[in-house]
């Protein structure tokens, strides 16, 4: 296949992309008006000697969504539908010490041939194509994926296997087909990096028009890059994903939506349907047959004595068949295959050898409440029954053992996603455990099959791999249905993916239990006290003994003598963690908020990734705090509006907006306007969204200060309302009421639930009305104030718990928080007060601090001695053990 | 006046364990050493549990272990808080080896002499009198251990090691074709590592003896002369050491299934379950030091067999009046004097 030789642009180097304030973001539009009034003018300007930094506006997208763009929330891009039909040829070549790029490792080169069929289904005509080429990411340590990353991906410095893909040809299909290669120019949208050639685009020689079809033809070569994130090569392990050139997606009004591979985002592309035909080294066929595995079903797979070929329909035929009850059909945004010699292919087969797919029924039987729940908020007309689904996983056969902890926490996904965000439509999924040596391949969605990871000596309480499991298969409804713009809004799938996987996790698994591992054997628990601290610690515990350095003779050594050494039996000996370790649990769901705690306000949700302050605090809104805002929202809504389920509303509202975006592309304000339409409530969410997912408010509500104290019996004589003087017992029997109860919320659930008016909550008397009259102790005179830190108000229920179990309730409303930053309760009861507890259901996974919103009148006098026993013990035994060094 | 010594019908290990047990001064001192200095260390952490948890976590709350969110909001205090244990600890680390060097002569010295009426005597002149020499001894162990740990577990020993031994390109794990290649070469490595820091301990306590039987004061002699002795009796010296350290584990393992029982009924049990959580581990440690002092008493059993003792200090342990004649009296000695 002839190389073309192909223009590139080297503008300068720019800085990065900042967002257009709206002002700017107008000027651009009027720009962008100007030159669509003037085609031929927009034409030139798409010649040689434009910079890729020059304004295009309405033809790249460059900027974050907001009011002033146009197309409208509903009507923007993401309609338009690509179908590949792609063949490809992978070689397998030694690698050598000698060579640079590839390393010692073997690798791979494929080359690849595909048609494109595009359909426009803008109101834009489009005049010219954008691509991605993510394996050009891995070409060089220059390119703007390694740069973000530092150089090192998943941990991993990246020097040697490098992998690229060169276009060979880019042309009109059929006949006479223009050949666009030419026009073909590398592009950097979103920093202007030269170094790198992930995006580029070719120009067409007529716009394609607004429901018109193009077909499109691109022959490609690749050296795939050693595995070292998401892609490529181990040994006989291959997991090529992002492999051939891809089209972008055009969206209405806004343009080519096609951005560079950054570090910390992932991919965006049109719905469409894959017929992919692979022809690999004969290695990959054994007696089961074709050890190659992707997107959608395999069709065919052919021994050809040194090649081996196999086909893919993704969707797979029957899935394209199928019409769903919204009139759509099952398709897909991608397509990723997996081959290794090695495979173990585990699907579990009943006693006649069949296959047993998942059977909702079965998960159902085992989950009845779950069902019930479900079908109360969703209402009975809902069909829960989710279709049966073929579960494969590809296993190593060292991990076998682990086959069906894969399977069932797959199955547990499928169930448990199906029933709250509808059902999964294709027939088959398929989990991929990479190989050793390839983990960096793990923890990654792709349409229908999706990769894990584990290691050796895990037990299901440790939630590993169950937990990696569920979250990748969660994304076949965050990523692959309602298919989100990753690049723009990550949090949209990761997540809403980490909220759900945590509840998936919770109710299949329970808390995980945290382990201790001596040489990478298990133990459950762990030692509390962290000995051989730093420099110090490391030489007194003797795990560490620094040798003199030999610097000033020349000699360079990090030698250092270590008589204890960690990770062994050795130290398994001395620690005797059976007795010594602590339980540790993590409550899967509240996992999310440590991670959120860590860094809460540094940027908004909705931030494009790469432009985060830092890593830590793109992957902690992304994942974390997303879950954690909608978490929060059951609670929310349930105080905002007493008496409303909050649970099945948040639920009405996910489900909408799961069945509203399935197979299209939502964006944030049309995930905020489907929750609204579909929860159910009277409740207007957008000031809360906005506070949580546009703005960087926090909250820390607390327990200020509570007092209780019970005056001296009262003597002496008091006027009563006639206006003598009479001893207190007549007095309090005589005397004007007693302030009653405030009414009841009308919910009629909690039973004293009080209104929320701060000013008459701060007052009200609780005496009894029976104890008037009696010659009891006067009531407890109780002041309790609550106070809220930080910016962010959210309604809040709070609790009151007395000495005979009786509760009462009221809710400190955003309103009153808004106005004043602390809530006093003053009130007398007879009873004495036991707890006091703001949020007492612990709904808010936002609170930045959850130890400061309880107070309980007694303290629990075993909990300091348990935990000085524990380091206690664990100390003692590691004494009585380096004594042992001594003597 | 000497008699022959009466050979004991017991195995050795049975013997060593029932002169360890009898001479609770020596298990007693490391006992209280040993958990005086953890007591000591913990104190903080009673303290901070105290503030921390008053009034603001429900009873039973954070009593079986701490939940998400306890770790989540305390995390800067209670990592402040261990980290500073931690360092405690790593102090008393050194006291521990130092009471070690002590403790060793002192079980030495009143196994060796069988006076148990005077054991509390013996035991710190023992600790006293050699504690130089043992000194000396766990400076060249800590010296023999870090070169192990060292050889076998530093990053370019190991990377050497995966290259040579497991032909993993460069000697990285990632190399390997499989997790379980990895596996394996992890734990004949560690296997490795436990078999020598074991030798090398049990060959400290034959030299620990050897220096007391034969009254020697040099270390390096002494060493040399107890490998000699383990190369050329590895069954009769090892055997006693293996039974006892098997023993031990197997007590350490139910006392740590104990351990986990009661913990396990913490949130339902009364102060009791944290009482018996710390009585227990009181109970593994004294047990842990008898063990200790069984695997002195073995060697000294196995040591008589193949070396001639010296008397420790001929005169030290005399009868006579003042001025008059002196009569060293030595273990075997049968004597009573006549008023």
């Amino acid at each position: 296949m002839p190389s073309t030789r192909l223009r590139t642009l080297r503008g300068p180097l720019r800085a990065p992309f900042r967002p257009a304030p709206a002002a700017a973001r107008v000027l651009a539009a009027l720009a962008a008006a100007a030159l669509l009034a003037g085609p031929a003018a927009a034409q030139e300007e798409g010649g040689a000697a434009r910079s890729p930094g020059a304004l295009r506006p309405f033809n790249l997208v460059r900027e974050p969504l907001g009011p002033d763009t146009p197309g409208g929330t509903l009507e923007r891009g993401g309609r338009c539908r690509t179908d590949y039909v792609i063949r490809a040829r992978v070689e397998r070549f030694p690698g050598g010490e000698g060579d640079d790029v590839a390393g010692p490792l073997p690798y791979m080169e494929l080359d690849g041939s595909e048609t494109i069929t595009w359909t426009n289904a803008s109101d834009d005509a489009v005049d010219e194509l954008w691509f991605h080429v993510y394996l050009n990411a891995f070409a060089n340590n220059r390119t703007t994926h390694l740069e973000e990353a530092d150089g090192r991906l998943r941990g991993t410095k990246v020097t040697e296997g490098f992998g690229y893909t060169e276009i060979r040809g880019v042309r009109v299909a059929g006949e006479g087909g223009a050949d666009l290669a030419p026009s073909l120019t590398f592009e950097s949208p979103d920093d202007g990096n030269e170094y790198d050639r992930t995006v580029f685009r070719v120009e067409l020689p007529e716009p394609v028009a607004p429901g018109a079809t193009l077909s499109v033809e691109v022959d490609w070569h690749s050296r795939l890059p050693r595995v070292r994130r998401r892609t490529g090569t181990k040994d006989d392990f291959m997991l090529v994903a992002q492999w051939f050139p891809k089209l972008g997606v055009y969206e209405s009004g806004r343009g080519w939506n096609c951005h560079q591979f950054h570090a910390w985002s992932e991919f965006y592309a049109d719905f469409g349907t894959y017929d992919v035909e692979l022809d690999l080294p004969g290695q990959y066929w054994s007696e089961q047959g074709a050890k190659v595995f992707g997107t959608g079903v395999r069709v065919n797979s052919r021994d050809r004595g040194d090649r081996v070929v196999v086909s893919f329909l993704a969707p797979s035929e029957e899935d394209r068949a199928r019409t769903e009850a919204s009139g759509r059909s099952p398709l897909v945004h991608d397509f990723m295959w997996t081959a290794d010699t090695r495979y173990v292919s585990y699907i579990p087969t009943d006693e006649n050898d069949r296959p047993v797919p998942f059977h909702f029924a079965d998960w159902a039987e085992r989950y009845p409440d779950e069902v019930e729940r479900v079908r109360a908020a969703l209402g009975p007309d809902v069909k829960l029954d989710l279709r049966d689904v073929t579960v494969e996983v590809l296993i190593h056969p060292e991990r076998l053992v682990q086959a069906k902890r894969h399977y069932d926490a797959t199955c547990a996904t499928l169930f448990f996603y199906g029933l709250w965000f509808g059902e999964y439509p294709f027939e088959r999924i398929t989990v991929v455990d990479p190989a050793w040596g390839a983990g960096e391949a793990g923890g990654m969605e792709y349409p229908t099959i999706f990769t894990a990871g584990t290691s050796l000596f895990t037990e299901p309480e440790m939630h590993s791999p169950e937990s990696v499991v569920v979250h990748e298969c969660g994304h076949q409804w965050f990523y692959l249905l309602a298919a989100n713009n990753e690049f723009e809004a990550a949090w949209m799938d990761e997540g809403f993916n980490s909220y759900a996987d945590s509840e998936v996790l919770h109710r299949v698994y329970g808390d995980s239990r945290s382990v201790t591992r001596y040489s990478r054997i298990p133990i459950y628990g762990v030692q509390l006290v962290p000995t051989g601290n730093a420099r110090t610690g490391r030489t007194l515990s003797l795990r560490d003994i620094d040798l003199f350095s030999l610097d000033f003779v020349g000699i360079h050594s990090d030698v250092s003598l270590q008589p204890v050494v960690d990770g062994g039996f050795v130290d398994w000996w001395r620690d005797q963690p059976l007795f010594t370790n602590s339980p540790e649990y993590t409550d899967p769901r509240w996992g999310d908020r440590a991670r959120y705690r860590n860094v809460p306000d540094v940027d908004p949700i909705d931030t494009w990734p790469w432009m985060a302050a830092f890593r830590e605090s793109h992957y902690s809104n992304t994942h974390s705090r997303t879950a954690c805002v909608l978490r929060s929202m059951p609670a929310l809504i349930a105080a905002a509006r007493p008496g409303v389920d909050g649970e099945k509303a948040f639920l009405r509202g996910m489900r909408t907006y799961t069945e509203l975006w399935r197979y299209r592309h939502p964006y944030p304000d049309d995930f905020i306007q489907a929750f609204q339409e579909g929860d159910g409530v009277d409740l207007d969410l957008e000031p809360y969204f906005d506070d949580l997912l546009r703005n960087t408010l926090t909250v820390d509500w607390y327990v200020q200060d509570v007092e209780v104290a019970r005056p001296d019996r009262a003597r002496g004589v008091f006027m009563d309302d006639g206006g003598s003087f009479v001893p207190w017992t007549d007095f309090i029997a005589s005397a004007r009421p007693v302030d009653t109860e405030p009414t009841d919320a009308a919910d009629g659930g909690t039973g004293t639930t009080e209104s929320t008016d701060a000013t008459t909550a701060a007052e009200p008397r609780v005496v009894e009305p029976d104890s008037r009259g009696e010659a009891e102790p006067d009531p407890y005179r109780i002041e309790v104030v609550l106070g809220r830190r930080l910016d962010l108000a959210l309604p809040v229920p709070v609790r009151l718990t007395f000495a005979d179990g009786t509760t009462r309730e009221l809710v400190w409303s955003r309103e009153e928080q808004l106005a004043k930053r602390t809530l006093t309760l003053r009130f007398e009861s007879p009873q004495q007060l036991r707890s006091v507890e703001i949020d007492p259901s612990k709904g808010y996974f936002l609170d930045l601090d959850m130890s400061n919103n309880q107070w309980f009148a007694d303290a629990d006098k075993r909990v300091p001695m348990r935990w000085t026993e524990r380091v206690f013990s664990q100390l003692s035994q590691q004494f009585q053990w380096q004594k042992g060094i001594g003597g | 006046m000497s008699q022959p010594k009466k050979r004991s019908s017991s195995p050795v290990f049975v013997a060593a364990l029932n002169a360890a047990l009898r001479r609770p001064i020596a298990w007693m001192f490391g006992f209280a050493g040993v958990t005086g200095m953890a007591l000591v260390a913990s104190l903080p952490v009673y303290r901070w549990f105290a503030d921390t948890t008053a009034n603001h976590y429900a009873p039973g709350d954070q009593l079986h272990h701490l939940d998400r969110n306890f770790r989540t909001d305390h995390a800067e205090g209670l990592a402040q808080l261990l980290r500073t244990v931690g360092t405690s600890a790593d102090w008393m680390m050194v006291l521990a080896v130092l009471l070690g060097i002590f403790s060793a002569g002192g079980w030495l010295r009143t196994l060796v002499d069988p006076r148990t009426h005077a054991a509390r005597r013996l035991f710190f002149a023992g600790g006293a009198r050699y504690y130089w020499r043992f000194a000396r001894l766990a400076v060249l162990v800590i010296l023999v251990l870090g070169v192990l740990g060292t050889l076998l577990r530093h990053p370019d020993s190991l990377s050497w090691q995966n290259e040579v031994l497991a032909g993993w390109p460069q000697g990285r794990t990632e190399r390997a074709t499989s997790e379980l290649s990895v596996v394996w070469m992890d734990w004949i490595r560690n296997g490795v590592h436990l078999l020598l820091f074991s030798l090398v301990t049990v060959w400290a306590t034959y030299t620990r003896t050897r220096i007391v039987l034969q009254n020697s004061g040099s270390v390096v002699v002494s060493g040399f002369s107890s490998l000699w002795l383990l190369l050329r009796h590895p069954i009769a010296t090892l055997r006693p050491f293996l039974i006892l350290t098997m023993l031990e584990l197997v007590l350490l393992q139910a006392g740590g299934g104990i351990g986990r029982l009661v913990q396990g009924g913490l949130e339902s049990g009364g102060m009791w379950r944290v009482t018996l959580l710390f009585a227990i581990g009181g109970v593994l440690i004294v047990a842990r030091e008898i063990f200790d002092g069984a695997r002195y008493a073995a060697s000294v059993a196995v040591s008589r067999s193949f070396v001639r003792p010296i008397a420790i200090d001929p005169w030290s342990d005399r009868i006579g009046g003042p001025g008059g004649p002196q009569y060293p009296v030595g273990p075997d000695d049968d004597y009573s004097i006549a008023v």
